[in-house]
């Protein structure tokens, strides 16, 4: 049995500029500098197949939505401001299954470099400790906005 | 502190394996993107790989000024030396 979902320690709408349907967290738990966890239950909905399993896709935008709260977090702190970014590669990925409707999953990045606008962040999406899927991830961000 | 030798075998086995050029384009003065393909994306993935290998820490204002194959060796070399006072 799945514990119960923790509360969100962070205000998603401050840390992440997607909205629903795109939107796939429900809650930041985590967000340091160099590492973010999220959680997102499946539920029935535009990115559930027919057998109740989460598209691939949402998947990976799960953990990249994760990467995004991390880079704007360490960005705020920094004084930066708002970053835009977007995800620009992917490697070494792999998926054991995919999450079902009623689990939750968990996501949790790791900056593991920076060069210039290229970040590389290594992601993971777990249900209650299982690995479902892990990689690396390569965003390109740059300033949005005034620095804060 | 490995040899000049061996950082470049090292070095060149990198670019083989994880990045698949072919050994054939290997050369000191061969251009990382016009002779060897890679570009801004590459760029990170081969410097966690040099870091990785070599257990050093590439600053990057040293790995934006790398070029060609041959600045990699320079660069490594230099850390590593730098690293152990060598």
């Amino acid at each position: 049995m799945e514990s119960a979902p923790r509360e969100s320690a962070f205000d998603l709408a401050e840390y992440v500029p997607h909205r629903p349907p795109i939107l796939g967290l429900d809650a930041l738990l985590v967000l340091e500098d160099a590492r973010a966890v999220a959680r997102r239950e499946v539920r029935p909905g535009p990115d559930v197949d027919a057998q109740g399993a989460l598209w691939e896709a949402a998947l990976i935008e799960g953990i990249a939505q994760t990467a995004a709260a991390m880079h704007g977090a360490a960005a705020r702190r920094r004084g930066r401001g708002v970053l835009r970014g977007m995800l620009v590669g992917l490697s070494r990925f792999s998926i054991e299954r995919l999450p079902k409707v009623g689990e939750v999953l968990e996501y949790e990045v790791s900056l593991v470099r920076e060069l210039d606008a290229i970040s590389l962040v290594h992601g993971q999406a777990r249900v209650a400790g299982e690995v479902l899927a892990a990689g690396d991830f390569q965003f390109f961000t740059e300033q949005a906005g005034p620095p804060a | 502190m490995p040899k000049r030798e061996e950082i470049e075998e090292l070095v060149n086995r990198i670019m083989v394996e994880e990045f698949e050029v072919p050994a054939s384009d290997l050369r000191a003065e061969a251009s990382l993107a016009k002779d060897l393909d890679m570009d801004s994306l590459d760029g990170v993935d081969l410097v966690v790989a040099l870091e990785k290998t070599f257990r050093c820490r590439i600053p990057e204002a040293n790995a934006k000024t790398i070029r060609t194959l041959g600045d990699i060796y320079d660069q490594v070399h230099s850390r590593l030396s730098a690293e152990t006072g060598a």
